[in-house]
C-alpha cells in the first residue's frame, strides 16, 4: 500500500525505521502497526493527497528497483506515468513538475490505468471495469480509441467505492457484532474480505440460506489463535459493490456497479454494444471476488434486452493478475518502446512548461 | 502502434486470397503469428481444410491472428419470395488470444492488430477470441449482417 507511517516518540530502538528515510513504508508498516500515530494514504482515488510524502515513496521505491542507479539513470530514462481516468489538470501539472524538475527524467509518457489493462489483456476492443482500492472507473475501447465521452467514475458525495470501503465496511461489522480490534484491525479486515467474502448471485436467497443452516459459516483465526465464525459478513461484503448507498450509508448517485456499467453500455452508440458486452475486461484487485464476474454477467443479461442490445451475449474476462493488470499494461508500455504520439520531453518541459490545452494521453496508437 | 517487420509475401498471399486469382486463390484462411517482432506466415495452419480443424490446431499458450474468407448466402428479406440474395463474402480478422498466454505477448499482439490492419486493406470486421468455440461461422455471419443491412 502508498502509505508512509512515522514512529510515535518511542524509547525502543527495535521500531525505528533501518533506512535513512526516517519513516516506514508500505509493507513494513504491518510489522508494527501499533506503533504509529494515525497514517493515511498517500493517494485517494488516484489523486495524491500530499506531495511531499509521494516524494519520498517514490525515492524508495526507485531504490528498490534492481540495476538501476539514480545518478546514472535519471538523465536518460523514460518514465510511464499511469494515471486514472479524468485526473484534474492540477494533478497532472503536478505530475510533470516533480518527475522533470525534482527527479530530472529524461521523457514522459502518460498513460491511462484502463487503457494499458486492456491492451495486457490482448485487446483493442472492450469494455474495461477497473475495480481498485479505492476508486471504480470505466471506460470502453473500441479498436484502441477511447469513447471519452462515455467513460466514468463512480462518484459520491463522500468518495468512491472500492476495495478500502469493503474492508471499512467489514471493519464496522464486526464491531457492531461485539469483537473489537486495536489498530491492527485494518489489516485483520483486509484478510477476512480476501478470503472469505465473495458475491452471492441472489442477495435474499442467500440471506434465507444463511438463516436455515449454518453451512455459509466459516471459521477464521486471528492473530492470537482464537477464533472466530464469519457467516453473513461473507455475502454482505459482496453486496456493498451492487448496493453501496444502503450499506454504506453514503448516497451514490450513479447507484452500484451494475448500474454503472449498465448505463455506461447504454451510452455507447449502438453498433458498438456486442463488441462491448463480449469483451468486459476485469482488472483491480476487489474484481477478483469470487461471484462477481457471474453476478455481472447475469446483471446485464436480464437488465438489458434484445432492442437495446442486440444479441444478448455477454462475456466478462477475469484474469489471474487481474489486481496488476494496469500496472502491467504501463510496464510493458515501457519496455516495448512503443510509438506513441504522446511522449513529452525533459526539453520541451525546460522550455515551455506543460501545454495543458494539448490533448493527450487517451488514445495508445 | 508498436514497430515491426511485416513480411511482404503476407501481403501478396492475402491479395491472391482475397480476389480469387493466383496460387493462393483456393485458400481459405491464413494464418499468422508474431515472432520477435516480425509478423510471419503461419504455413502448418494455413495448410488445414476446414476451420474446425483449425480450431482444434490453434495452439493453447500462443497467439495467432486468423483472417478468415467468409463465404455465405445471404438470408431474403422477404420470405415468401422465391428469389434469391444470392452470396456475399467478407475478409474476417481473428484475433486468437488465450487466458494462458502471458500478459507481454497479448501486450504485443494487442499493439501489433493496428499495424496488421493497416498494411492489409479490406478487413471487414475483427473479432477477439479466447476460447475455442467463440470461433465460428454462424456467429461470424450475425456479425456481418448487423451492418450490411
Amino acid at each position: 500500500p502508498s502509505m508512509i507511517g512515522r514512529p510515535k516518540n518511542s524509547p525502543n530502538a527495535v521500531f525505528q525505521p533501518q533506512h535513512e528515510f526516517k519513516c516506514h513504508i508500505g509493507e513494513e508498516l504491518h510489522q508494527f502497526p501499533f506503533r504509529y500515530d494515525e497514517f493515511k494514504p498517500i493517494i485517494s482515488c488516484g489523486i495524491v493527497q500530499d506531495w511531499d510524502e509521494m516524494i519520498i515513496l517514490l525515492e524508495y521505491c526507485l531504490k528498490k528497483v534492481p540495476k538501476f542507479d539514480m545518478q546514472e539513470g535519471k538523465y536518460t530514462r523514460r518514465v510511464v506515468l499511469n494515471e486514472p481516468l479524468l485526473n484534474p489538470i492540477k494533478n497532472k501539472q503536478k505530475w510533470f513538475e516533480i518527475l522533470f524538475e525534482y527527479f530530472e527524467f529524461h521523457s514522459l509518457v502518460p498513460q491511462v490505468q484502463p487503457l494499458a489493462a486492456l491492451y495486457a489483456s490482448g485487446r483493442t476492443t472492450g469494455l474495461v471495469l477497473d475495480v481498485g482500492e479505492d476508486c471504480t472507473q470505466i471506460l470502453p475501447v473500441y479498436d484502441g480509441y477511447a469513447l471519452s465521452n462515455v467513460m466514468n467514475k463512480m462518484r459520491s458525495w463522500g468518495g468512491r467505492v472500492g476495495g478500502g470501503d469493503l474492508t471499512k465496511f467489514v471493519a464496522n461489522l464486526k464491531y457492531e457484532s461485539g469483537w473489537e480490534f486495536s489498530n491492527s484491525g485494518r489489516e485483520i479486515s483486509k484478510k477476512i474480505k480476501e478470503r472469505l467474502a465473495y458475491v452471492a448471485p441472489n442477495y435474499w436467497k442467500e440471506v434465507e440460506l444463511n438463516a436455515e443452516s449454518s453451512q455459509l459459516s466459516r471459521t477464521f483465526e486471528l492473530p492470537d489463535k482464537t477464533t472466530i465464525t464469519i457467516d453473513d459478513l461473507r455475502f454482505k461484503c459482496g453486496e456493498v459493490l451492487f448496493r453501496p448507498s444502503e450499506f454504506l450509508g453514503v448516497d451514490y448517485v450513479d447507484g452500484g456497479i451494475d448500474d454503472l456499467l449498465i448505463n455506461t453500455l447504454l451510452k455507447s452508440p449502438i453498433d458498438c454494444r456486442n463488441d462491448f458486452s463480449n469483451n468486459i475486461v476485469l482488472c483491480g484487485g476487489t474484481a477478483l471476488m469470487p461471484g462477481f464476474k457471474e453476478r455481472l454477467e447475469l446483471e446485464v443479461q436480464s437488465r438489458i434486452l434484445p432492442p437495446h442490445l442486440p444479441t444478448p451475449k455477454v462475456n466478462v474476462i477475469q484474469q489471474v493478475e487481474s489486481s496488476y493488470l494496469s500496472w502491467i499494461g504501463g510496464a510493458i508500455i515501457g519496455s516495448l518502446g512503443l510509438t506513441t504520439h504522446y511522449i513529452f520531453s525533459r526539453e520541451g518541459y525546460m522550455e515551455s512548461g506543460v501545454d495543458i490545452n494539448r490533448p493527450y494521453s487517451l488514445n495508445l496508437s | 502502434m508498436l514497430n515491426c517487420q511485416f513480411d511482404d509475401e503476407i501481403i501478396q498471399t492475402y491479395e491472391e486470397m482475397r480476389m480469387g486469382k493466383g496460387d493462393h486463390k483456393e485458400l481459405k484462411f491464413l494464418v499468422l503469428k508474431v515472432e520477435e517482432n516480425s509478423v510471419l506466415i503461419d504455413h502448418d495452419l494455413t495448410k488445414l481444410s476446414t476451420l474446425e480443424e483449425l480450431t482444434n490446431q490453434l495452439p493453447e499458450k500462443n497467439t495467432r491472428f486468423i483472417i478468415y474468407h467468409l463465404d455465405f448466402e445471404m438470408p431474403s428479406q422477404n420470405t415468401n419470395s422465391q428469389v434469391k440474395e444470392g452470396s456475399r463474402t467478407k475478409m474476417m480478422f481473428i484475433t486468437w488470444c488465450p487466458n494462458e498466454t502471458n500478459v507481454k505477448e497479448k501486450f504485443q499482439v494487442a499493439a501489433i492488430v493496428k499495424t496488421v490492419k493497416h498494411k492489409l486493406t479490406g478487413l471487414s470486421t475483427t473479432i477477439h477470441c479466447s476460447n475455442r468455440n467463440e470461433i465460428d461461422e454462424k456467429s461470424m455471419i450475425e456479425k456481418c449482417l448487423t451492418f450490411m443491412k
